[in-house]
């Protein structure tokens, strides 16, 4: 069966998602990282997070008074798959290559 | 006041994700709080818009209303017809709209699957007296309006079918996520 392209919203995930693999990330700094609007990154973690790409959990706050927050990595498929997603579009985002062609 | 409406509007199964949308506002800085508890609100649409249930509450009492509507249509379209053309063809166009008020009335009640049941057969019927009305009435003035009238009803009922098993389909591959 033929994998389908991911969108450059997920590709941006992946990417910020696989530079450090094992670390546990926030929503607001995902969407810090990716540009990505929350109502554009949360769909797309929810997406992920069902593929079985995505773990996500609650953890205690660091500081008193705050509420818990939602933590996302990716798991090992999810690794294999940005690692996948990030080879393909390094190309296409290099100097010359497609991406900058028509920007 | 957003993020609670954002964890309201999302499926039960979902909540989760609205919440953990929520719990990350505080540590949002005001100059960017606003626009990520809008997306809150927009994440939560979507995913009520994406659940099967809703997908399939919207097709189902949707095409009630349609099937209603189309029904009302047909009854004056009958009444129209009978006081200047008070033939066989015309009753059928009371026919159909009881045909339709009924599948209507029973998409509400019973669901997609028995709309589907209800409206093969009646697409096959539609398709014959399509054919025969050429046959049955051949000096009738207006054949090929009720031909067109069928022809109308038949493109409503493929529709009808068209969405209720898209919607069907869809809930089928979706299966519940974990929570």
């Amino acid at each position: 069966m033929r994998k389908r392209r991911p969108s450059p919203q997920a590709a941006a995930v992946f990417a910020a998602l696989v530079a450090q693999p094992s670390t546990w990330r926030h929503g607001y700094d995902l969407s810090r990282e990716t540009g990505l609007s929350s109502g554009t990154l949360y769909p797309l973690l929810v997406r992920l997070h069902d593929a079985g790409l995505l773990e996500a959990e609650w953890r205690p706050p660091q500081e008193p008074g705050r509420p818990a927050r939602h933590v996302y990595r990716l798991t090992k498929a999810g690794a294999v798959t940005a690692r996948e997603v990030v080879e393909q579009r390094a190309p296409l985002e290099a100097p010359g290559g497609l991406a900058g062609a028509v920007t | 006041m957003l993020a609670a409406l954002a964890v309201r509007i999302s499926p039960a199964e979902r909540r989760n994700w609205a919440e953990a949308l929520r719990a990350e506002l505080p540590y949002v800085p005001a100059g960017a709080a606003m626009s990520f508890a809008l997306g809150g609100v927009v994440t939560a649409l979507r995913l009520r818009v994406a659940h099967p249930p809703f997908v399939l509450g919207t097709a189902r009492y949707g095409l009630a209303v349609g099937a209603l509507v189309w029904a009302a249509l047909h009854m004056r379209m009958w009444l129209h017809l009978n006081s200047v053309d008070p033939s066989l063809p015309a009753a059928l166009s009371l026919a159909t709209g009881i045909v339709f008020a009924i599948g209507g009335l029973i998409t509400a009640l019973r669901g997609l699957r028995p709309t589907v049941w209800l409206a093969l057969p009646m697409l096959v019927l539609l398709g014959l007296y399509t054919g025969a009305a050429g046959v049955l009435m051949p000096q009738s003035p207006n054949r090929a309006f009720y031909q067109a009238l069928a022809l109308e009803d038949a493109v409503a009922l493929l529709s009808a079918i068209t969405i209720a098993a898209l919607a069907r389909c869809y809930a089928a591959t979706r299966r519940t996520p974990p929570r």
